[in-house]
C-alpha cells in the first residue's frame, strides 16, 4: 500500500475520525497517522472540537412538548384545511356555473329569435280544440280592429274577404309575444289569422313566395301563408290549399281599409 | 394514534417526525440562533414535508429528506429576510500549505479544565456561525442532526466527496479557532518543531 503524505492524509482525517472512510483509505490514513506527530495533533484537536460540539448538543434543548404536539397535529390540520379549500373551490365552481347558466339563459331567452311556423300551427290546433275558441265573438271587422287596439295597443286592419267569414278574436302568445288571433270560416274549414304589430318575414318554415309577395309553406299537414303591410304582419293557418290562402291575402289587400281606431 | 390506521401518509409522517423531531429542532436552534425562530422553522419544515409526502419514495431516506426540506425552508427564509449573504458554493479545495498545529494544552486541574472547555465551547459556537452556509449546514446536520455522510449528501444534494471536503474545511476552521484561542489565552505556546516521537498530552 502506498504511503500517504501529510497533504494527502490531512483532508481525510475528519472522515477517518468519523469512521466514514472505506477500508483501504482508512488503513492508509491510520498508517500515516501512526507515523505522523502533526496529524496526531490534528486528530487530537479534532477531538477537542468534537468534545465541544458534543457539549453544545447536550446544551441545546430538545423540542418542547407543545412543538411536538403542533407538528404531529399537522396532518389533522391539513385535512381540515384541504376540505375547506375544496369547499371554497367547489363553491367558486358552482357560482361560476350558475353565473354562466344565468348569462346563457338571459342570452338564450332574451335574444330575439324568429318564431317557427310550427308555433302558429300548434296555436291554431289548440285554439280550435277549445269549446270557446274566441273571446270576442264578432263578424264585424271594424269591431275586431277596435278590440285589437284596445287589447294590444296597435292598430291593424282586419282582413276582409267576402268568402271568408270572421268568427271572432282572441289574444294569444307566439314566442312570448302577444298577438291577435282572428278566426275565420271558409267552406266549413277554419282559418286562423295571426296579426302582430311587427313583420312575420323572419318566421321560418316557408318555402315559396307568390307574385304578390305572400310567403307560403306547409307545416304538420297545414298550409300556411304570411304577408306584411305597412302597419302589421299577418300569418294564416288552415286546412285550405295554398292558393286559397294566397287568395285570402289578395282579397285582404284589395279590400284594405284604414283600420278602425278606438271607440270615441 | 390520533388518526385512523388507513391514513398511511399520516402514520408514516408521525413515525418519521417522532424519531427526527429532536435532531431537527436542535439543528434549527443552531441555524436560527434562537428557540422561537427554530420552532417556526421546524413547523414550516413539517408542514412542507407533510404536503410533499408523495415525493418521499424510499422510507429509508426519510431522515435525509426531512433535513433537505429543513435546508430548503431555511434558505428560503434567508432569501426573504436577507439576513445572510447569498450562498456561493466553494467546492474546490484550496490547497493552502498545511498549518502546523500547536501541541494540545496540558491542563490537569479540573477547574482550569472546565474553564478551558467553556472557552472552547464559545469559540466553537462562534466559529460555527462564521462558516460558509453550506459548510455550516453540513456540520450542523452531522453534529446536531446525527446524519451520516451519505445522508448529508442527500440532504444537501451534493456528492459524497463534497460533503467530505466541506466537513474537512469546517473541522479545520474549528481546530484553528481552538488552537488560536488556547494560544491567545497563553495556555499553550506555538512550537514550530515537533521533536521526533513527541507525544502531546491527552486532553
Amino acid at each position: 500500500m502506498r504511503k500517504l503524505s501529510c497533504q494527502e492524509a490531512e483532508p481525510l482525517l475528519e472522515a477517518f475520525h468519523a469512521n466514514e472512510l472505506d477500508g483501504v483509505s482508512s488503513l492508509a490514513v491510520q498508517e500515516h497517522v501512526e507515523q505522523c506527530p502533526l496529524c496526531q495533533r490534528r486528530l487530537r484537536w479534532n477531538s477537542e472540537a468534537d468534545n465541544s460540539l458534543r457539549r453544545l448538543v447536550e446544551a441545546t434543548p430538545a423540542a418542547s412538548s407543545a412543538l411536538r404536539a403542533r407538528v404531529l397535529g399537522i396532518p389533522r390540520e391539513e385535512r381540515r384545511i384541504v376540505p375547506v379549500q375544496f369547499r371554497r373551490n367547489a363553491l367558486a365552481i358552482a357560482a361560476a356555473i350558475i353565473a354562466f347558466l344565468a348569462i346563457a339563459s338571459v342570452w338564450y331567452f332574451g335574444m330575439s329569435r324568429p318564431a317557427q311556423a310550427m308555433a302558429f300551427v300548434e296555436n291554431h290546433n289548440a285554439t280550435l280544440a277549445k269549446s270557446e275558441p274566441v273571446e270576442l265573438r264578432t263578424s264585424d271587422a271594424a269591431e275586431a280592429e277596435r278590440w285589437i287596439h284596445s287589447r294590444l295597443g296597435f292598430t291593424a286592419a282586419v282582413p276582409r274577404a267576402p268568402e271568408y267569414r270572421l268568427i271572432g278574436a282572441r289574444l294569444c302568445k307566439i314566442n312570448k309575444t302577444p298577438v291577435a288571433f282572428l278566426l275565420y270560416e271558409h267552406g266549413g274549414e277554419s282559418l286562423s289569422c295571426f296579426v302582430s304589430a311587427g313583420s312575420y318575414a323572419n318566421v321560418r318554415g316557408f318555402d315559396a313566395l307568390s307574385e304578390n309577395r305572400v310567403r307560403t309553406g306547409t307545416c304538420e299537414g297545414k298550409n300556411i301563408a304570411a304577408w306584411d303591410t305597412d302597419q302589421a304582419g299577418y300569418l294564416v293557418v288552415g286546412n285550405l290549399p295554398r292558393e286559397s290562402l294566397i287568395a285570402f291575402a289578395d282579397e285582404s289587400a284589395r279590400n284594405f281599409r284604414q283600420p278602425a281606431g278606438p271607440v270615441r | 394514534m390520533p388518526w385512523s390506521s388507513h391514513n398511511e401518509p399520516a402514520r408514516e409522517y408521525a413515525e418519521l417526525i417522532g424519531q427526527s423531531l429532536d435532531p431537527l429542532y436542535r439543528t434549527a436552534v443552531r441555524l436560527t440562533g434562537n428557540p422561537a425562530d427554530a420552532e417556526d422553522l421546524v413547523q414550516e419544515t413539517c408542514v412542507r414535508a407533510y404536503r410533499a409526502w408523495a415525493q418521499l419514495r424510499e422510507a429509508t431516506a426519510g431522515r435525509a429528506w426531512l433535513f433537505q426540506v429543513l435546508r430548503n425552508a431555511w434558505l428560503d427564509q434567508l432569501r426573504k429576510t436577507a439576513r445572510r449573504p447569498q450562498l456561493v458554493p466553494i467546492e474546490q479545495d484550496a490547497r493552502e500549505p498545511l498549518a502546523e498545529p500547536p501541541p494540545l494544552p496540558n491542563v490537569s486541574d479540573a477547574t482550569e479544565r472546565q474553564a478551558l472547555e467553556q472557552g472552547f465551547d464559545q469559540e466553537v459556537l462562534a466559529a460555527m456561525n462564521e462558516l460558509p452556509e453550506e459548510e455550516r449546514l453540513a456540520l450542523l446536520f452531522q453534529v446536531f442532526g446525527g446524519l451520516s455522510y451519505r445522508e448529508i449528501s442527500e440532504a444537501l444534494g451534493c456528492p459524497l466527496g463534497t460533503v467530505m471536503s466541506r466537513l474537512h474545511r469546517a473541522k479545520s476552521s474549528l481546530r484553528s479557532r481552538l488552537s488560536d484561542y488556547a494560544t491567545r489565552q497563553g495556555i499553550i505556546s506555538r512550537s514550530r518543531a515537533i521533536p521526533e516521537g513527541e507525544s502531546d498530552a491527552q486532553a
